[in-house]
């Protein structure tokens, strides 16, 4: 239960910073944002992040919390170039 | 993180910068990235392969010792061997328990030593209903937890010196690599599929950066996990010996007299309970002295699955279950020690954390995998193109198949072995580590009797068939295969037997993927080169 709140967290959060990077914007949005608009998602992509922190280290404990934080971003990260390679190699509607 | 592409340079021509100059810091830390790597690359990938399954070593000694059943010990058992050991071990010396963690994988052993010179009697019981049983004789997932640190067939202070040097070269090339990937942030998300050399190294840095603080974290503990062997002059200015250090360290007996009580001894199951809840985890090992008298004590080690636990022996009084001395306090220095070798290990993990684990360190061995493999197609592919017949290259190539298919057909081998071999054999625990090995030694030779890319389909498509095979061999030497485990809900049988084929899939996988490139382009001898 603690271990899928930190790893949904983190998944947005990698998800919101990845967003706020031109070459995946034009990937997976078709345009790339504003300069304000990408500096929100980072600011938003940190925020979640630091909220996963803040639930793994209530939840676990700050020892096991942290170490459950970093194996979470992890896997989060993971999927996301993942996905992200998948989506890029089948077709995506951008090439770098 | 990259090998340095500097060293595709003719080697009469000093390497020298797009501006002509002498080659930058950035540049020089690429090549010592690529040696660093390179040279105890092959130790570290073992080290990583090897240390990643001990994560499931207790679940892996489950699978491999399915004599022991399903369930944890209970106190039923615990009474059963008592009992025992009061009739069988009345004129014993002393009384050993050896008691299985809470994630199973080892019988209840009971041991005790006969007065006079008659040698040591053991038995096993079973966890759950404490029933007498005979376990197949294993090393199980301890042998690969071990191997990862001690090796084997030789000698273990020579074979922790080597790993000792391998993991200070992995923490420099980590180190080195950080510097020389210049786009860390920029490519975080960064993975081109079927780009040849490219997706090779967006693939190097996307393994690394992914669990980076696990890899730095990893390596570094494990160095502190080792370090009286590179640092062992501060116990020998203080000490005239390791052995004497590790008495005053760890003692095996109270430093105080032990008052009698004058009680009779409490049932074994109390004392374990006793101990448990002073240590706040269960002891792996109970020794009892003079319990036939009333001033026995029992000596218990702690478990160790709790971040921080306690490394300190216990010794409780068998009248009364109170301490014999209070529990001494590690200093800091003890104490930052005992909770890096924990986050090493990962032994206070729940589920979800081990497999967290285990994916770090799959993603670590991958990285080291594609570094090798970057090595030898970057200087294969530099412009212009490396002398094929290049001694080091041509032997590294060989070496990355031998070693990184070898060592994996090797683990499916030992799984076989485990099953197949006749349960009544002499030394059978020490064949298992045979086939593992011979398995191995016949995929590090065969590289060097084919052509390369051949040899590295051929041997992912053997291991692949070898991983597949464990489940069938389990099925057909014991009755907790696949289906029935699934039936029963024996989780730790099924997942065993699901973690086999989808290795086994996945290395079929890049065997084809593999097949289909050669194909397709018959000069390339593995790898598109974009």
């Amino acid at each position: 239960m603690m271990h899928g709140a930190i790893f949904f967290q983190c998944l947005l959060g990698f998800a919101l910073l990845m967003l706020s990077m031109q070459q995946h914007q034009r990937g997976w949005l078709g345009v790339a944002l504003s300069l304000p608009a990408s500096r929100a998602l980072r600011a938003g992509g940190f925020g979640m992040l630091s909220l996963a922190l803040a639930v793994a280290a209530f939840g676990l404990g700050w020892g096991q919390g942290i170490v459950a934080w970093i194996g979470g971003q992890t896997a989060a990260a993971g999927l996301l170039v993942g996905a992200s390679a998948f989506r890029a190699h089948n077709g995506g509607r951008t090439k770098r | 993180m990259t090998p340095s592409g500097s060293l595709n340079r003719p080697t009469s021509a000093p390497p020298r910068t797009r501006h002509g100059g002498r080659p930058g810091v950035r540049q020089a830390i690429a090549q010592l990235h690529g040696w660093t790597g390179l040279l105890p690359g092959w130790l570290m990938f073992i080290i990583f392969l090897f240390g990643t399954l001990a994560f499931f070593q207790h679940e892996i000694s489950n699978w491999m010792r399915p004599e022991l059943g399903r369930g944890a010990l209970s106190e039923k058992a615990l009474e059963q061997a008592s009992a025992l050991l009061r009739t069988r071990g009345t004129d014993a010396k002393s009384w050993s328990l050896s008691l299985p963690t809470r994630r199973g994988g080892e019988p209840l052993t009971l041991s005790w030593q006969p007065r006079g010179d008659a040698p040591e009697v053991r038995t096993t019981l079973a966890p759950a209903t404490g029933q007498p049983i005979d376990v197949r004789d294993t090393l199980g997932g301890a042998f690969l937890f071990s191997f990862h640190y001690n090796l084997h067939y030789m000698p273990a202070w020579l074979a922790r010196y080597l790993v000792c040097v391998a993991s200070l070269a992995m923490l420099l090339s980590i180190a080195t690599g950080i510097v020389t990937h210049k786009r860390i942030f920029k490519d975080f998300f960064t993975l081109r599929i079927g780009k040849g050399q490219r997706s090779w190294l967006d693939a190097h840095n996307v393994l690394a950066t992914l669990a980076l603080p696990f890899h730095l974290m990893i390596t570094y503990t494990g160095l502190v996990a080792l370090m009286f062997i590179i640092m062992p002059w501060a116990v020998l200015t203080g000490f005239a010996d390791s052995e004497s250090f590790r008495r005053e360290f760890r003692p095996d007996s109270p430093s105080v007299e032990i008052r009698s009580d004058g009680a009779p001894p409490l049932p074994l199951a109390q004392l374990v309970d006793r101990a448990s809840r002073i240590a706040e985890v269960p002891p792996l090992l109970v020794t009892t002295h003079r319990q036939d008298t009333r001033n026995g004590i029992i000596e218990a080690w702690p478990g160790l699955d709790r971040l921080g636990a306690s490394y300190e022996t216990l010794f409780l009084r068998t009248g009364d279950g109170t301490l014999v001395q209070a529990v001494p306090k590690p200093g800091p220095a003890s104490s930052t020690m005992g909770v890096m070798i924990d986050l090493h290990a990962g032994r206070f993990s729940d589920y979800v954390l081990r497999w967290l684990y285990f994916l770090s360190g799959l993603l670590g061995t991958g990285m080291i995998a594609t570094g090798l493999v970057l090595w030898v197609t970057k200087r294969r592919t530099g412009k212009p193109p490396a002398d094929r017949t290049h001694a080091g290259i041509w032997l590294a190539e060989r070496l990355n198949v031998g070693i990184l298919t070898g060592s994996l057909a090797g683990i499916a081998t030992y799984f076989l072995a485990n099953r197949l071999l006749p349960l009544g054999m002499g030394g059978r625990a020490e064949r298992e580590i045979i086939c593992l090995f011979a398995s191995w030694g016949f995929i590090l030779v065969w590289p060097f009797l084919r052509e390369p890319g051949r040899a590295w389909r051929e041997s992912l498509a053997t291991c692949a068939a070898l991983y597949a095979l464990v489940p069938v061999a389990n099925a057909m030497t014991t009755t907790r295969g696949l289906v029935p485990s699934l039936i029963a809900r024996d989780w730790a049988f099924a997942l065993f037997d699901i973690a086999m084929l989808v290795t086994a899939a996945g290395l079929a996988l890049i065997a084809l993927i593999l097949h289909r490139r050669a194909d397709s382009q018959p000069s390339s001898p593995r790898v598109r080169t974009s």
